[in-house]
């Protein structure tokens, strides 16, 4: 890919971390001055410096980096599980306790972190009792269905395959029925092949139920496939390094992974991360 | 990766034989190896009551005291001891594991009482059983004949039960509690749903080794003067007073398959409550 080509189709289009522009679009996640300082007795440590960052409603962000760059910590702050040290975050105009007060939240990791004791169903159904809502007959049903594990809705976490198990997760992401979704590295663990398929999965999942989305990952292909937005960060202190719209159409099938188009995405993001030696063999 | 080609011909000329070895070990079924155990110290034991000491008999053959087993008047006697002091044990066993799991809940509640806690259960375990009993005998014996075989059973089984309920607590997966958070559920929540449930490995592992603890603590008690005429304490202590070795072995013997059957009950107990232990539940995925 030459440079000519990139910068006609994808740099063009960078927005800007500019607090303001983003303010205004910013309908989807809406990340204001973010700020986390991890203190270990006398020793502190910045995991992010002062983010700005936007997106608009039901939209796909990824954020792409790599191990340390704080792209976590911003899920987690969204998810509710650490307070920023300055700065606020709002997601489709709401906090996240506003979000998790009315169960509009789902969350996976890149761990399945399935109950073993717990059947398939129940493990799915398990949001559901957190938030003390009883199901509607036949939801969880249609979540097993959906992520294509009907007849194992009685199975154990331990008579699954890692990819199955993180199906389960997906179901369960799903079953408050979120406006918003905290995906974090969902399927970082599990093999190439399974990754690719469960992608394409989640893809058309997210597509039969929008969403507003955000994404950690280290997968360039995978940000490239999904994601409306990918914010490429960068680490010490973790920092938006270029944010990076991907003006592919939608729905987006399997195939476009083999356009010129959406290589010269991969081949930018790659560029952003990496500089302009060539992409690491280990980059997805 | 490019290991020379001769590498993986050694072991694969050597195998058969080796295999051949290891095939024929496999086909012996487990049970076997048990059997052999038991004889070789049967044998042992037979050897050396015919040869050793043979004045003070303190090494009574292996007849005189399985016949015990047999002797119908011995082994209601045997009963009606072995009941008092199971019911001891069982008594302290449930206190003193009550009271370790209700510390090791308030300890994950409220971290700060942690080292407290751990003081406590350090002090009950360095403090050897000997040593307390004859002041708890004292204490509990007038009124209550077995409150101290109680107080000891408890005592016995306290520390290892503290230790494994909060270790057991502490396995929780990190991201399993987060999950819980993420969906708004409080500290509480991810206590029920999640960790008294990744809890229960560990502490029925605890509970195991508790069981003849809790015996052990019960029947050195009884040695010391608690628990009334009819304990197996108390038998020890009547055939030490008359230099019954085969008494005193039978007594040995059925005190440990008492405290034998306890752990293995607690065993099966753990299996049924805790089924997912024993299949892969670790994620294959997983790094």
């Amino acid at each position: 890919m030459t440079g000519t080509h990139l910068d006609r189709h994808a740099g063009s289009r960078s927005s800007t971390t500019d607090p303001r522009a983003e303010a205004r679009a910013a309908t989807g996640i809406n990340i204001q001055g973010l700020e986390k300082v991890f203190s270990m007795g006398r020793r502190s440590v910045q995991a992010l410096a002062s983010t700005n960052l936007g997106t608009t409603q039901n939209s796909f962000l990824s954020l792409l980096g790599p191990s340390g760059c704080g792209k976590s910590t911003i899920l987690r702050i969204l998810a509710g599980l650490e307070t920023p040290t300055a700065g606020t975050a709002l997601i489709n105009g709401r906090s996240t306790w506003e979000i998790q007060r009315d169960h509009q939240l789902g969350i996976a990791f890149q761990e399945a972190a399935l109950l073993p004791w717990r059947t398939v169903a129940s493990n799915i159904r398990l949001p559901l009792e957190v938030a003390g809502i009883t199901p509607e007959p036949g939801l969880i049903d249609d979540l097993v269905s959906l992520v294509g594990l009907s007849g194992f809705e009685k199975a154990k976490p331990g008579q699954l395959s890692g990819g199955m198990r993180q199906r389960v997760a997906i179901a369960r992401c799903l079953a408050v029925q979120p406006t918003v979704m905290l995906l974090d590295e969902p399927f970082g663990a599990l093999d190439d092949m399974t990754r690719q398929r469960l992608n394409v999965e989640l893809l058309r999942i997210w597509t039969e139920r929008p969403a507003t989305t955000l994404m950690v990952t280290h997968g360039i292909a995978e940000a490239v496939f999904l994601s409306d937005v990918v914010a490429v960060m960068s680490p010490r202190p973790g920092r938006i390094a270029e944010v990076v719209e991907i003006d592919l159409p939608r729905p987006r099938l399997p195939e476009l992974q083999r356009t010129p188009e959406f290589h010269e995405y991969v081949d930018r993001l790659s560029e952003i991360l990496f500089g302009r030696g060539g992409a690491p063999a280990d980059a997805h | 990766m490019a290991a020379p080609a001769v590498s993986p011909v050694r072991p694969a000329a050597a195998s058969p034989e080796e295999g051949g070895r290891f095939t024929a070990l496999r086909a012996v079924p487990p049970w076997v190896g048990g059997i052999v155990g038991v004889v070789v110290i049967v044998a042992v034991w037979w050897i050396a009551s015919l040869t050793l000491y043979q004045g003070s008999g303190a090494i009574p053959t292996p007849p005189s005291v399985v016949g015990k087993f047999f002797d119908a008047g011995q082994w209601s006697a045997t009963l009606n001891n072995a009941g008092g002091t199971v019911g001891s044990a069982a008594l302290g066993y449930l206190w003193g594991n009550l009271v370790a799991i209700v510390l090791a809940v308030i300890v994950l509640l409220v971290p700060p009482l942690e080292a407290l806690a751990n003081q406590i259960a350090v002090v009950s375990y360095c403090i050897p059983l000997v040593a307390i009993g004859p002041v708890i005998v004292i204490v509990a014996g007038r009124d209550a004949p077995s409150g101290a075989s109680v107080v000891l059973a408890a005592m016995s089984c306290f520390f290892t039960t503290t230790v494994g309920c909060l270790l057991g607590l502490r396995a929780a997966p990190r991201t399993s509690i987060d999950l819980i958070r993420a969906y708004g559920g409080s500290t509480w929540t991810a206590l029920r749903k999640v960790q008294l449930f990744s809890a229960l490995p560990s502490l029925f592992a605890a509970l195991k080794i508790a069981a003849p603890a809790a015996f052990l603590g019960a029947i050195l008690a009884e040695y010391l003067g608690s628990g009334g005429d009819s304990t197996l304490g108390r038998a020890v202590i009547a055939a030490q007073s008359q230099s019954d070795a085969p008494q005193l072995w039978y007594l040995a013997l059925v005190s440990g398959i008492i405290s034998g059957l306890g752990f293995v009950m607690v065993g099966l107990v753990a299996k049924l409550v805790t089924p997912w232990t024993t299949g892969a539940d670790v994620p294959a995925g997983a790094r």
